[in-house]
Order: structure tokens, then sequence, then C-alpha cells
């Protein structure tokens, strides 16, 4: 993991991030069976204080793979 | 819906044992993550034993006086935001103290789960806080305190252990890990007291 961003590093598979962003994918999960099962179950929504993680999650998902 | 959530976390959490053994070295990933649980049977036990800033719904699966969920929910998101913030700032975290700008990533994660986590919790009726709590859209004010100050001296513990020998590494972790776990609980209780959170 040195040198994570070193240009003439071998660029990531997709795969490999996948497996390295492994929790964040477990727990962008729990946030949508939650935001599922919430309005079933309680007929309402309560997102706005869900928005800083959702942000959080979507701009590490979002951003170019880093370089192992 | 109650035993979906708590097996479901518990899936997560040996998700989490699996990527940090993969990622980390065997020994280091699984050391990692035991001292990451040690943490939270301690503090969740603190919590429900001396009835400490909230109690807990009757849950199928327990752990002492806690339920299993409360305890393995910190090693799992303390272990995410760790992966957060080396994703984010590239520093690899574990092996030294990280620096402030990866514990500041790591605090800034752990603020944000606290609007998933709580809101969520109270709704199901899997965990309430003392009667007067103070809160806005379901999220306790203490618990903005109390999620990032946990992991900020779990991993700042964890870099001071692995800068050390191994007798030594034990020595901190073994006396370091029980301190961190009942002064946060307590420390947590005394700050919201006075606070008149």
């Amino acid at each position: 993991m040195s040198e994570p961003n070193r240009p003439d590093a071998p660029a990531i598979s997709a795969a490999g991030r996948g497996f390295r962003l492994l929790p964040l994918i477990l727990l962008a999960s729990m946030l949508a069976i939650a935001s599922i099962l919430e309005p079933l179950r309680y007929g309402t929504w309560l997102w706005p204080p869900k928005i800083p993680l959702a942000v959080l999650l979507a701009w590490v998902f979002l951003r170019p793979a880093r370089r192992s | 819906m109650h035993l979906f959530i708590e097996l479901f976390t518990l899936g997560a959490f040996l998700c989490v044992l699996i990527h940090a053994a993969r990622t980390r070295g065997r020994r280091s990933g699984v050391a990692l993550l035991a001292a990451l649980f040690l943490l939270g049977l301690l503090r969740e036990n603190a919590v429900a034993i001396r009835s400490l800033l909230y109690d807990f719904a009757p849950l199928t699966l327990n752990l002492g006086r806690a339920p299993l969920i409360a305890t393995i929910i910190w090693g799992f998101s303390i272990y995410a935001a760790l992966v957060f913030a080396e994703e984010t700032t590239g520093e690899p975290i574990g092996g030294r103290i990280p620096s402030a700008r990866a514990l500041g990533a790591v605090a800034l994660f752990m603020i944000a789960l606290v609007g998933f986590y709580e809101p969520f919790l109270a709704r199901i009726g899997m965990a309430r806080w003392q009667e007067g709590t103070r809160s806005t859209l379901g999220v306790p004010w203490i618990a903005l305190v109390g999620y990032p100050t946990l992991s900020v001296g779990f991993l700042l513990l964890w870099g001071l252990s692995s800068e050390r020998k191994i007798a030594l590494r034990l020595a901190v972790l073994f006396l370091g890990l029980p301190a961190l776990a009942l002064g946060h609980a307590f420390g947590l209780q005394a700050l919201k007291g006075a606070l008149g959170w």
C-alpha cells in the first residue's frame, strides 16, 4: 500500500477495488435496506439525517480509483 | 425485524473480519478486529450494567448483559471509517499512529454514521436514550461527540501499541482498551450531564 498515488502504478481492477471497499459497500446496503424498511413499516422515511453518510459514500464510490 | 437486523449485522462483521485478514495480513487483521470486538464488548456491557446513556430492547443474541449487535456494531463501524479514511487520504492506518488528516476523516465518517444509526434504531425500538436526551431529527447531540471520540481514541491506542515491541504492545492493549471503553462510557455520561444534553 506504499506510494498509493504513484502515476506509474498499475490501475487496480474493478473487482479488487470492490473488495477493498467491501465494508463501505456493506454499509451502503444497510442504508438502502433501512431506507426501504422505514417507509414500508412506519409510513414515513426520515431521510434528512441520512444525507451526510449518503454523500460520503457516494463520494468514495464515484471518485477515480486510487492506484495500489 | 430485530432478528433480521441482528443477523445481518453479524454477517457484516464476519465479512469485515475476512476483509481485514485478506487486506492487512491474517495476524494483523484478526488482531485489529479482535481488539475492536473487545472494545465494543466492554463498552456496551458497562453501558448496560451501569445504566449509562441508553438502554436496549430485549434482543435474541446477547453477550454478557449487552446485545451482540451493540458489541459488534462498534467494530464494524470503526473499521468502515478506517477504510473510508484510507481510501480518501491514501494513508495506510494500523501500523503507526495515524495522521491528524486521517483521524479527521475517521471522525467525519463516524459523525455522518450517527445520522443513519440513531434515528433508525430509535424508530425500530432497538435502543432508547435516557429520558430528556436532547436531539434533532432523532439524532442525539451527545452521540455526535461519542461516535468520533471512541473511534479516534481507539485508533490512537492501536497506533501507539503498533509502534511497541510485542510485550509492551499487549500491555498497552490490555490496559488501554478497558480504560478507553469504560472511560468513554462513564465520561460521555458525565459530559452529557454537565452539558445538559
